[in-house]
């Protein structure tokens, strides 16, 4: 490395200390935040939208945050580098509360809005730890009851919802209710839908609880490991735990009366789960369908657009 | 040469089929030879003996043998350039390689590049978490920090001609920095050009942005 250019970018760094250039450094990583999340949760880049321009900043960056940790076990052919990956992650969170600079986007969009918002840091370590968690299972082993799935959900989606209804400054329990549930249902109908996708990585079906493959004849068990045979009845199981995120998404709508109007946009997300859930109703929850992985969670993007709007001019979720 | 070994094998077995029906071909000669004395004149006699004898010959083992061989070995050269001419007017499946690339998967592994981000700033952050699980310990890093607070590589050199190509260090990379690009044509004629530094691998990063980042895209998450 030449001494010219090191020096060279040592002086532009140095004159993005003041402040018209760091904004600049702020807006780019917040930009790249939005890329991040349109590329790949296009489905909620389309919910992100209709929130009030105060919440977006938050909501775009701890859904790209979720973006970063939720790929970092695809990404890697050995779990120890992908839990490498989620290790340095959670590092990322101290240093960000620390009020270290960390160089990258996300990380730098995450500390703008730790010291614009208040937000509890708990939320973002609970959704980092129930992916190490998850990596940490030993290879093959599935969780043991439709529970254990459904507190890896809330953990890993509702946290999002939680902190952005925190740093959108709206305090209810009813809202928080609502979010619990929309983020269960979305969390395990996400899990139903990668479905192929793990049994392609791993060869062996990884989020179908012990518990509901038992009830359906799927579970066999052998020296002290269980596992999820393939056959016809793999769609009985997956209604089972749909039925579960169905409730849940119910459940949500009940509440729908007492929570605040402001909080509605950010429970849009229950529209995507209502959507996929109904595009698996369509193809008899056979998961391998290719017809589930089609468009926005099977349905057209225009048609998901619209009914997104619906739904939001409404005021409903 | 097949054909040749056929034939060889053919006439060895015929010369022993002649050994061993001796007598009774000469008795049946011998009673030709009294039938034909009978008045014919002897040249055109000889004429019929001959075709005779053929015939008799024909029906033995070998003739037919032989026979059969050459009408197959026809019309297996006679489809052979069949085959030739349908190949003829096909697509040729070869390509002009320099010049025509085949396809490659996105997931390949090729030449190292060190990416920036769309701001020209460099995403390397000196977390040696790929110098650490590179298997070969062919990355070399040295980090220091800048004024600002942020930490930067000094050097980032990668000894090519140790590598393996396993990709655990673009694995590893928590910022998505160091990446094995598509280019797999970086041959060249010293060791010393493949002791790959830091200058070099971002302006690999540069050259080869646009197809690096659309072989990392992906369409959505799967947890």
């Amino acid at each position: 490395m030449p001494e010219g250019a090191y020096s060279y970018l040592t002086r532009a760094a140095g004159l993005m200390g003041s402040t018209p250039a760091a904004s600049s450094g702020l807006q780019a990583a917040l930009s790249y935040c939005v890329r991040q999340v349109r590329s790949y949760d296009y489905h909620h880049y389309l919910c992100l939208l209709h929130l009030p321009p105060s919440m977006r900043k938050a909501a775009f960056t701890f859904r790209a945050f979720n973006v970063e940790t939720a790929k970092a076990m695809d990404v890697v052919s050995d779990p120890r580098t992908g839990l490498m990956r989620l290790l340095w992650w959670k590092d990322v969170i101290d240093k960000v509360f620390a009020n270290k600079l960390v160089e990258h986007p996300v990380a730098q969009a995450l500390s703008s809005v730790v010291s614009d918002h208040k937000v509890s840091k708990h939320w973002l370590k609970r959704s980092v730890e129930a992916r190490i968690n998850d990596a940490n299972r030993d290879e093959g082993a599935i969780p043991e009851t439709s529970a254990e799935l459904e507190r890896y959900a809330e953990d890993t989606q509702s946290t999002i919802l939680y902190m952005t209804l925190q740093a959108g400054g709206i305090h209810s329990t009813a809202a928080d209710h609502a979010a619990s549930h929309i983020g269960k249902a979305g969390g395990l109908l996400l899990l139903l839908k990668a479905l192929p996708h793990h049994v392609n990585k791993q060869g062996a079906i990884p989020y179908i609880p012990a518990n509901v493959a038992e009830e359906c004849g799927l579970l066999t068990r052998e020296a002290g490991r269980s596992e999820v045979r393939m056959d016809e009845r793999l769609p009985d199981a997956v209604f089972k735990v749909a039925s579960v995120a169905e409730a849940h998404l119910q459940k949500a709508r009940e509440l729908a009366s007492s929570v605040p109007r402001e909080a509605i946009p950010v429970l849009l997300p229950a529209l995507p789960a209502q959507v996929l859930l109904d595009s698996l109703r369509r193809c008899e929850f056979n998961v391998f369908d290719s017809r589930v992985s089609r468009g926005v969670h099977g349905i057209s993007p225009l048609w998901y657009q619209l009914k997104l709007n619906w739904n939001a001019w409404r005021n409903k979720y | 040469m097949a054909a040749l070994l056929a034939r060889q094998a053919a006439q060895a077995f015929r010369a022993r089929q002649t050994a061993q029906l001796g007598p009774a071909a000469s008795a049946m000669q011998g009673h030709l030879r009294t039938y034909m004395n009978a008045g014919t004149p002897k040249r055109f006699k000889d004429d019929e003996e001959k075709e005779q004898l053929a015939r008799e010959v024909a029906k033995d083992w070998s003739a037919v043998f032989e026979r059969s061989i050459n009408t197959l070995f026809l019309t297996e050269m006679v489809r052979g350039l069949m085959l030739t001419l349908k190949y003829f007017f096909e697509r040729k499946v070869t390509i002009n390689y320099p010049f025509e690339k085949g396809p490659l998967s996105p997931r390949f592994r090729g030449e190292h590049a060190l990416r920036r981000y769309e701001s020209g700033e460099e995403r390397c952050i000196a977390c040696k978490l790929c110098e650490a699980i590179c298997p070969a310990q062919a990355i070399t890093i040295e980090a220091e920090e800048r004024e600002d607070g942020s930490r930067r590589t000094t050097r980032y050199d990668i000894d090519m001609t140790k590598c393996i190509y396993c990709g655990f260090c673009q694995e590893a990379c928590p910022v998505d920095a160091i990446v094995e690009g598509p280019n797999f044509e970086f041959a060249t004629e010293t060791h010393e050009e493949l002791l790959y530094d830091k200058e070099k691998l971002l302006e690999n990063g540069d050259r080869w942005e646009t197809e690096i980042a659309e072989n990392l895209r992906s369409e959505s998450l799967y947890r």
